[in-house]
């Protein structure tokens, strides 16, 4: 746009201090966590000049099942991105392009899944895994969250915005059915596939509902459970503790996103085709 | 992006297989399997020794589960239904009724009861664990709430002397000497203030102290309908909503949290508090975690009632009727009241033995013994199902009337109307 | 068949959609006539549960509850991301890594941040410690008049960075020659706006408000952690007291009839959006 006027050093600058500003305000509320988590006392409130120290931390990985909890949220977390991406890309694409009797059907019937809270499903889910016998292990959090309405709907809205010329065009060079997908409409949609792999890794591992009600043995739980354990367990609240394994426990999830942050973020900066 | 989309897929497609068996057990021959709740932390580590003593003596092996005890009920129903249910499980008082009302899912340990009825401590409070004809748990220890007081704060304003009065079994104060003692322990200016009610809290206890002390209960005695429209609660509000108006209770009392009363008191905000119902965070974790709190626990006033009546809480163990080696499960559980097994859960975890004459050990400590005279004049907490849904109506009604908007006979006879309703829906 | 491949192409999907999804919805719905404590044999009491339903208090007051979320957290919501979106669109440097940190409360489980800002939130922590050093009163954020908002709060600092990139994203996607167009037809900033750049923006809006409502629905995790539904019942959603009723207070008949109710709800917000910012696209849509 047209800031690069007169003023538009000036404004440039502005712009950029009111982005900084809103960036102190995003992590305040982590560096408090993480000053509690480095003090002593286990209060909700340390000065800043406190004197830090490791303990909280050094309780937390080897007086808890805590780096446990880090492996189970990790398995459980990948397999759920893994399955999500293949199967709800899939079925997001034919929602999107085909031309079948029950589109609208499934459509519908996908949103509507959408609006279904964990919650009245988990009795019934429950029930299920432990007739397999699937109960306190992993692939009982997996299954449930194997494909989410969600990816299935994002799938079909991003397939959609990929124009069905680029299809035709391609049909008049030659290409089949499947050739349309694996050069058309794969290479276009990398931006969703990051998208649905990082955002269904980080559903799954903040997931709280289902680990709670399908895991009841200590060292099969994960992480989101574990501290909210901490928290409930008995009446000795240590904030000390809760906030070195609040901030470990969103260690992978922050480390996996600035990894990937580039292209991720970058994916949301593609427009479409432009005029 | 594909590399590691491959490298991420052979990952998985190795792991899967095995988290099938992780964490399944083999049926081995004579497992009990045991559910308890964090009544200590970590107790998979922490009861291992009393575990390994029955698997010892028995020739058993055990499998320990802990649950914490905000998803206990939920975990336990879900078991049950699906047939899964643990042969033990360990069971609070608020928490056993519902299964036997809607489930009858626990067998009936009257044979237990009656084994050790000359050998318990306080036999009132075996009252907790017993419903409709039968007791469905058996204590195998106990803890109660304790007041405590800021030492700091009292020699600060010149009052001293009561450290001492108040932690003598023989002095009497009573609510009035109460009201005076918090008046003169009150400074806003110095922000520090005489008592604050967890008012924002949902649980059973803090209302349910004073409510006892003014001579009051829950329900009638044999829990066919609630009884909390007498004088006794409006006593009990009245009291409470004097020291919110003379400015006792630090503004915001009625909403905080029981962690934030906490955070208060050993920040040296609050002169008194009670404090509930684990007493080895008293006795052992707080003097190192809050080194500069001086406290000391100290005797109930005796309250309207008469008594310097108070909450006991116990730990409880009960058999599912799932369980498929009654006999084995009731060794398990006598096993607990064992003299070596008491005197282990006095001296390591600090609470208080069940069995007479054990835990000599902890009582030596005087702080300790204050506590173990408490159990005397204890009650247990009622075990009527509806309670879960009582305790919202009635900590809702403690609140409007802190906040001053009803009377206190308002509030009660609105509780007791509502209570009411809700104790319909739990005839099964 | 030509339809067979899509169907192929749909079946590992659906099948796990109508097993952990559907299937349990259908069976909620049966057990919404009974009356259940899960440990007992469900009894069928035919529409005792719904007829209980329209004269509980606390549900109602859940729903309003719920409604107050969405009546705070829509226009909120939708402001600060449109807001930060701007702010991204006009920046020239560093905006990758601006976006970047916005985004990261979403990175983080909402258990944490429930913890997080209920430590914040303490009477006796960093906010009002701050009060304090301005020598203002001490605020009790999660008391009855302040919950909500409090809440709000904390879950727009956390969602604000995430909506604002889906809305940077469609700003991005406007053809830069209908930019040059309004530019030529001396159209101000207001008009620019409201003629130009927001109805190109309707599907993203309409995907984002049905978002964010139905994401006031599912409010209960963040409210568990915080508050437990207190202070007495000021921050009880819909969902919290669904919880409750179902497995605290052993009545899973009533907490079904309320799942009931709730899908409605959630379908009637559905459309309601549907009509109010229509959910046409440049690219249309098969609706």
């Amino acid at each position: 746009m047209d800031i690069m006027s007169k003023r538009g050093k000036l404004g440039a600058f502005t712009l950029w201090l009111i982005a900084v500003v809103i960036v102190i305000l995003v992590l305040i509320p982590f560096l408090c966590a993480l000053r509690i988590s480095l003090a002593y006392a286990g209060t909700t409130y340390v000065p800043f000049t406190a004197p830090i120290t490791f303990d909280n931390f050094k309780t937390l990985l080897f007086n808890t099942l805590f780096p446990r909890w880090m492996v189970n949220s990790a398995i459980i977390s990948i397999a759920v991105a893994i399955t999500n991406t293949f199967f709800a890309s899939m079925a997001g694409y034919a929602l999107a392009r085909g031309k079948f009797k029950g589109n609208n059907l499934l459509l519908t019937l996908t949103v509507f899944s959408m609006g279904i809270p964990y919650h009245l499903t988990i009795v019934f889910n429950f029930l299920l895994m432990y007739k397999l016998h699937l109960t306190n292990t992993l692939l009982s959090v997996i299954l449930p969250l194997a494909v989410d309405p969600f990816a299935i709907f994002l799938a079909r809205q991003f397939i959609l915005t990929i124009p069905p010329s680029y299809d035709e065009a391609a049909k008049l060079d030659g290409c089949g059915e499947l050739g349309v997908i694996f050069k058309i409409i794969l290479p276009m949609s990398k931006p969703l596939l990051l998208i649905l792999f990082v955002t269904e890794f980080m559903n799954a591992w903040n997931n709280f509902i289902i680990p709670l009600v399908m895991i009841s043995k200590s060292d099969m739980k994960t992480v989101t459970v574990g501290i909210a354990d901490f928290s409930y367990a008995t009446l000795n609240v240590n904030w000390g503790v809760i906030m070195a394994g609040s901030l470990l426990g969103s260690l992978p999830t922050i480390a996996l996103f600035a990894l990937l942050s580039k292209r991720f973020i970058k994916s949301f900066f593609v427009g479409g085709v432009k005029g | 992006m594909k590399k590691v989309l491959s490298l991420l897929t052979v990952a998985l497609l190795v792991i899967l297989p095995f988290s099938h068996s992780m964490g399944l057990s083999y049926a081995q021959p004579k497992v009990l399997t045991f559910w308890t709740m964090p009544f200590v932390e970590n107790p998979e580590k922490a009861l291992a020794p009393i575990i390994k003593g029955f698997e010892e003596k028995y020739g058993v092996k055990v499998e320990v589960t802990s649950i914490p005890y905000a998803e206990a009920i939920e975990k336990l129903q879900i078991a049950i239904a699906a047939g899964a249910a643990p042969d033990v499980v360990y069971m609070t008082e608020g928490r056993y009724a519902a299964l036997v009302e809607f489930g009858r899912a626990l067998l009936p340990l009257d044979d237990i009861i009656d084994e050790i009825r000359d050998k318990i401590v306080s036999p009132r409070l075996l009252k907790a664990d017993y419903y409709k004809g039968h007791y469905w748990v058996v204590p195998i220890f106990y803890v109660s709430y304790v007041w405590v007081i800021n030492t700091d704060i009292f020699k600060k304003y010149g009052l001293s002397e009561y450290v001492d009065k108040l932690s003598d079994p023989n002095f009497i104060w009573t609510w009035d000497d109460l009201y005076n003692l918090l008046k003169k322990l009150t400074h806003p200016e110095d922000e520090v203030w005489g008592y604050a009610y967890p008012g924002g809290e949902n649980w059973v206890h803090p209302f349910l102290l004073w409510l006892w002390q003014a001579g009051g209960d829950v329900y009638s005695e044999d829990y066919s309908r609630p009884t909390l429209n007498t004088t006794a609660t409006v006593r009990a509000l009245s009291f409470l909503l004097k020291l919110k108006q003379e400015g006792i209770m630090p503004p915001g009392s009625e909403t905080m949290r029981y962690s934030d009363v906490v955070e208060a008191f050993v920040t040296g905000h609050i002169a008194m508090t009670n404090y509930g119902c684990w007493p080895s965070n008293v006795l052992k974790v707080w003097p190192k975690q809050y080194p500069k709190l001086h406290f000391k626990p100290i005797y109930p006033p005796v309250g309207p009632s008469g008594g310097r009546d108070t909450y006991v809480s116990a730990g409880l163990l009960a058999i599912t009727r799932q369980c498929k080696d009654p006999d084995l499960a009731k060794e398990f559980i006598k096993y607990w009241l064992s003299s070596e097994v008491q005197d282990f859960i006095a001296t390591q975890f600090g609470y208080f033995p069940v069995i007479k004459g054990t835990g000599k050990e902890l009582l030596k400590d005087p702080k300790a013994r204050i506590f173990a005279e408490m159990v005397k004049w204890g009650h247990g907490e009622p075990v009527h199902p509806s309670l879960g849904e009582i305790k919202r109506i009635y900590n809702y009604y403690v609140q409007q009337v802190l906040m001053g908007r009803m009377t206190p006979e308002r509030a009660a006879s609105e509780m007791q109307a509502k209570a009411l309703e809700v104790m319909a829906h739990y005839r099964s | 068949m030509r339809s067979l491949k899509w169907y192929f192409l749909l079946l590992p999907a659906y099948f796990f959609i109508f097993t952990f999804y559907i299937a349990p919805i259908l069976g909620v719905f049966t057990l919404s006539f009974t009356k259940w404590a899960i440990i007992s044999e469900p009894k069928f009491i035919g529409t005792k549960n719904y007829m209980r339903l329209v004269k509980d208090e606390v549900f109602l007051i859940s729903l309003r509850n719920t409604l107050l979320f969405t009546a705070i957290l829509l226009p909120s919501l939708l402001t600060t991301s449109f807001l930060v979106a701007l702010l991204l669109y006009k920046l020239t440097k560093g905006i990758e890594a601006f976006a970047s940190v916005y985004y990261l409360p979403m990175v983080v489980a909402i258990v944490i941040t429930a913890t997080i800002w209920r430590v914040l939130y303490s009477p006796f922590g960093y906010l009002n410690q701050l009060l304090r050093m301005f020598n203002l009163p001490r605020m009790i954020f999660l008391s009855e008049e302040l919950v909500i908002p409090s809440i709000s709060l904390a879950l727009i600092w956390r969602d604000t960075g995430y909506f604002s990139l889906f809305i940077y994203s469609a700003l991005l996607s406007i053809p830069k020659s209908i930019l040059d167009a309004a530019e030529l037809d001396c159209l101000n900033s207001y008009q620019k706006y409201r003629y130009v750049i927001l109805p190109m923006m309707k599907p993203v809006l309409f995907f984002l408000s049905l978002y964010i409502t139905i994401g006031c629905f599912m409010i209960f995790a963040i409210v568990y952690v915080m508050t437990g539904g207190g202070p007495g019942y000021a921050s009880m959603t819909l969902l919290n007291y669904m919880y409750e009723t179902g497995w605290r207070y052993f009545q899973m008949g009533y907490a079904a009839a309320q799942s009931a109710v709730f899908l409605c709800l959630i379908i009637l917000m559905y459309y309601i959006q549907r009509k109010l910012i229509g959910g046409g696209g440049v690219y249309g849509y098969y609706e």
